[in-house]
């Protein structure tokens, strides 16, 4: 065809193929007019018109095939027959509602979930990390032989003795934990969190600024305003992306700092915990203190570069040699002179991802598992539909249907499947992984790197589309080899093994249920686990308090006098304000962790050191119990001014554990080794969980804040108890901290309720994958049972319909099926439980006050189990007993 | 031999361009035409006009449109396309060669 015929082809083309209708009309209008207009000619030469119109449609020929001759001349023959024969299959598919949707559905789950997965398995542990050859990076641990095994963080001085004689590194860089610090200087104050690193870290991770410079070794802290590199985070944040940032000079913790450079969005600060993100990275010059005030101080994060072509063993091994010499040098002739010092490197990549690696990849497993139940289930289901398709096969071709043609509609049917099916797969994985992001994202390192994986995806999908349409052509291929006539002589049944192919549907059942039976049992018990938390004691009241952290800079608040002065007008002033019922700080909210523990000391008692009672101590205000909701149960709480007394609340276990009776009001005590003062215990109160729901709660004590000299301490947390909603607090609360100090700023307020989701947070998600697998993989092997059933309800159609006419009662031929259904569901459910009570054990510690073998959680997953299968079964065994003899035959 | 009214191949195109070229007109005219005009030696069958008229149509070469005939009924006119103008204009030139060609060999007479 020539070029210049394309723009009239296509046009022509287009028409007839959307506006077929219309042109099938013009056709024959343009015909009829052509026989009329004939017809008259030959009335107006005389022949009678009976005659004439003969003659005009003798001359046309046969009208149809003229029809035919010039619908070839449009050229869309194939695809006529490819539309058709699409509509053709949507109609099969639609008719086959139950076979269709549960294609749809298992393809979808199966790709969808794969598809997350994996996209988050890549990108938390295969993508490479953001840095310069991320392969010759490790952090660098201690373990000192004299500590349990655990490894420890770094100490500073042998960090010098490795940077200084171990050879096998490009560099090595120190840092010190993350901390809060107040950033004033741009509109609101703010905490942000900042690091102290030698400044070497950024060419150490082979990081350059987006903006600006990193820090480079010639910056040290002295010195007027001191460099800092900001986050991209906090630029856009803070200072709006603006380039002009550079050169500004921000306070933090009021002290003066100038931006020299801003971070590239990618970067991740790698030794943080928990994925914590970093805002402020601030030089650190690791001053020549004393030898001896470090040496009992391993606190720091330390990254080494391998020197290129060194490999981690060598490397280590002469690490270890520095090790031992610092050993010889420090410990010889000391206590510590059989202490062994070691190194360990791990790979940066490797601490990053931590503890995820194992979780994720479990799940990658459980979810490949799932697929590969679903490739099974699917191709079941082809096959069983497939076989009994092939009986019409072999009609249409024995009608002189080309084999072409037969195949071809398989073809077409199995690859609409498989593109709906793709394309609920692209759904559930971006659901699915928008819906994971969300609910762990605090909780997973790298999890802004998670997206949904183009070329993952389109593989999976170009896979499952694969096979569908694998297992659907595989029938339509042996159908149209076969014998049309053996075929129908022996009613579409003679080349498919029915029992074998009947056995091994049957395992596949038993293995679908047992999966899903030991994946239901143990959503089951993180379920109970968690509605059992849920409804734990807490000894405190969560509804309707606000909490708020604060922390009072030094420079300002040098002294024990300033800092309680603050928290007194603070308090004051928010117990005036509208709607509170009272308000308090504490050194540490309930489930936060503790951070102050001590031993209690009762008086008269002389104990040696390792025998004395260890408790957690809270330095709180007189109103902290009562915003907090701790009820007294014997005594009394603290009076409204009782700010620097010598009197302690106690908790319940704090009485048992220290005194042994329950109520030991008006006894005294001593804190830790101090004998000047004693505290007199005035009041009692219920136990409050510290760190976790779960856990068994610690003795507390709660005492005074100003009680003792040098411990009122800068960082508190605020909580305030209202009417309402307590969310209605925060905007006083912030006033109220804005007149009292400008360049103070609250940090993470939340109510007390969501300081209690957030404990909960990994079980919840724990929970919800649980759940969502179980439930995908109940329906799994219920659209598993339902298939295997229909399948040979279908094979023994002739047979059951006999049955049925000779007089067996529907119930007798409903049994029959409903048993020869259930028999595989029995079996994958009692070794469903096995392997869930086998799993219960690795799973002891997610589960709280609920044992592997919870009778109630496997009698409840029996049971669902039970009915859905029974549900599966009823459709196919209601199907049987409704047989109609003569119908059936006809089918025949 | 051939019956002298078959139609050489392809050369019903050819006719069928050359009829629309004078004047659009629908099928039935057509074929009336090239009765008349080839005293009735060219026996177009109506039956093989209208896959050819379609033929040609869905190639681009004439255009067709609906039009009020002189007893007020509606049937399909064709017209030439400028593609078909410039087929015709080559179609004719190949065809005179051919049958100059053709009537210059039955012509010879044995030296």
């Amino acid at each position: 065809m020539r070029l210049e015929q394309w723009p009239y082809v296509v046009r022509m083309r287009l028409r007839t193929l959307l506006r077929r209708g219309d042109v099938e009309k013009e056709l024959d209008e343009e015909l009829r007019y052509h026989i009329e207009r004939q017809t008259e000619a030959y009335i107006a030469s005389g022949m009678p018109p009976d005659e004439a119109r003969r003659a005009a449609l003798r001359e046309l020929g046969r009208v149809e095939r003229r029809k035919d001759e010039c619908r070839d001349a449009w050229g869309v023959a194939l695809l006529d027959d490819l539309v058709r024969e699409t509509w053709q299959a949507l109609r099969t598919l639609r008719r086959d509602l139950g076979f269709t949707v549960g294609v749809l559905a298992l393809l979808s789950l199966g790709i969808g979930a794969n598809a997350a997965v994996f996209s988050i398995v890549d990108a938390v542990l295969l993508e490479p990390l953001p840095y310069r050859e991320p392969e010759r990076l490790f952090v660098v641990r201690e373990r000192v032989s004299h500590r349990d095994g655990a490894t420890s963080s770094v100490n500073a001085l042998h960090y010098h003795e490795w940077r200084r004689s171990c050879g096998c590194f490009d560099d090595i860089a120190l840092a010190e934990f993350v901390q809060l610090m107040n950033l004033t200087g741009v509109d609101e104050p703010e905490r942000v969190s900042a690091v102290r690193l030698t400044p070497n870290l950024f060419s150490v991770l082979g990081v350059s600024a987006q903006l600006g410079r990193t820090l480079v070794p010639d910056d040290n802290e002295t010195g007027e305003s001191p460099p800092i590199v900001i986050s991209d985070g906090l630029w856009r944040r803070r200072f709006g992306a603006d380039p002009g940032v550079l050169g500004r000079t921000i306070h933090l913790d009021a002290v003066p700092f100038v931006i020299v450079g801003v971070l590239p969005e990618s970067f991740e600060y790698p030794l943080s915990r928990d994925g914590e993100q970093v805002d402020v990275f601030r030089t650190w010059d690791v001053a020549p203190l004393p030898w001896w005030s470090w040496t009992n101080n391993y606190s720091y994060g330390a990254v080494a570069r391998l020197e290129d072509g060194m490999s981690p063993s060598e490397a280590l091994e002469r690490l270890n040699a520095v090790q031992a010499a610092i050993a010889d040098e420090h410990f010889r002739n000391t206590d510590w002179s059989a202490v062994r010092l070691e190194a360990v490197l791990i790979p940066l990549h490797e601490w990053v991802t931590g503890e995820s690696r194992q979780g994720l990849l479990m799940l990658l497993a459980g979810v490949f598992a799932a697929l590969l139940v679903a490739c099974f289930n699917i191709a079941n289901l082809m096959l069983a539909r497939g076989t009994r398709r092939a009986r019409e096969a072999a009609v249409r071709g024995a009608l002189g249907a080309p084999r072409i043609a037969i195949f071809r509609g398989a073809l077409i049917e199995s690859a609409l499947l498989g593109a709906g099916g793709a394309i609920g797969g692209v759904i559930v994985a971006l659901v699915g992984i928008g819906t994971f992001v969300s609910i762990i994202s605090a909780s997973l390192p790298r999890a802004r790197a998670i997206e949904l994986d183009g070329s993952v995806l389109s593989l999976i999908a170009l896979l499952a589309l694969g096979s569908t349409v694998a297992f659907g052509l595989l029938p339509a291929l042996r159908a149209t080899r076969i014998d049309p006539q053996r075929t129908l002589r022996a009613g579409g049944r003679s080349f498919t093994d029915t029992a074998e192919r009947g056995r091994a549907s049957q395992a596949l059942v038993s293995l679908e249920v047992a999966l899903s039976t030991s994946l239901l049992v143990i959503a089951g018990l993180l379920l109970t686990s968690f509605v059992r938390l849920e409804g734990v004691e807490r000894g405190f009241s969560a509804d309707n308090v606000l909490t708020a952290g604060v922390s009072l800079p030094f420079a300002r608040y040098p002294n024990d006098d300033a800092r309680l002065a603050f928290y007194e007008s603070l308090l004051g002033r928010l117990e005036q304000a509208p709607g509170v019922v009272a308000a308090g700080v504490t050194s540490a909210l309930p489930l936060t962790g503790n951070n102050w523990g001590s031993t209690a000391m009762p008086l008269g008692v002389n104990l040696p050191a390792e025998e004395r009672p260890f408790v957690q101590y809270r330095f709180i205000s007189p109103g902290y119990l009562e915003a907090m909701g701790i009820p007294i149960l014997a005594g009394r709480s603290f009076e409204p001014r009782e700010y620097g007394d010598y009197v302690a609340v106690i908790s319940e276990r704090t009485a048992l554990a220290v005194w042994g009776e329950p109520r030991p009001i008006g006894r005294r005590f001593h804190m830790g080794d101090s004998d000047e003062h004693s505290y007199e215990v005035i009041g009692i109160v219920p136990d409050v969980p510290s760190e976790d729901l779960a856990a068994v709660p610690v003795p507390l004590v709660y005492v005074p804040l100003a009680a003792t000299p040098g411990l009122v301490f800068p960082t508190a947390s605020i909580s305030v108890r209202t009417i309402g909603d307590p969310i209605a607090a925060v905007g006083f609360l912030r006033e109220i901290v804005r007149t009292l100090d400008p360049s103070l700023a609250l940090a993470s307020v939340r109510t007390m309720r969501e300081v209690e989701a957030e404990t909960l947070g990994e079980r919840r998600f724990q929970l919800v994958l649980a759940i969502a697998f179980g439930g995908a993989s109940l329906l799994i092997a219920a659209l598993g049972t339902y298939a295997m059933l229909s399948y040979g309800v279908a094979a023994r159609a002739s047979e059951l319909a006999v049955r049925l006419a000779l007089g067996a009662p529907a119930a007798a031929i409903r049994r029959l099926v409903l048993r020869r259904g259930m028999r595989p569901v029995l079996i994958g459910l009692a070794a469903g439980i096995v392997v869930a009570l086998v799993c219960g054990r690795f799973l002891s510690s997610l589960l709280y006050a609920v044992v592997p073998g919870d009778p109630a959680t496997l009698a409840t997953v029996a049971a669902i189990m039970l009915a859905a299968a029974l549900l599966a079964c009823w459709v196919p065994a209601r199907r049987a007993a409704r047989m109609h003899l003569v119908e059936t035959l006809r089918c025949e | 031999m051939s019956r002298p009214n078959d139609l050489v191949q392809g050369t019903l195109d050819l006719l069928v361009l050359k009829m629309l070229d004078l004047e659009p007109m629908n099928g039935w005219m057509i074929s009336r035409r090239l009765k008349q005009l080839s005293g009735d030696v060219l026996q177009v069958s109506d039956g093989s006009l209208y896959p050819a008229l379609h033929k040609l149509e869905h190639g681009g070469w004439i255009k067709a449109e609906w039009r009020q005939t002189e007893n007020n009924r509606r049937a399909k006119f064709y017209s030439l396309t400028r593609l078909g103008k410039k087929a015709l204009g080559k179609e004719t030139e190949h065809w005179l060669r051919l049958s100059a060609a053709i009537s210059h060999v039955v012509a010879l007479k044995e030296a």
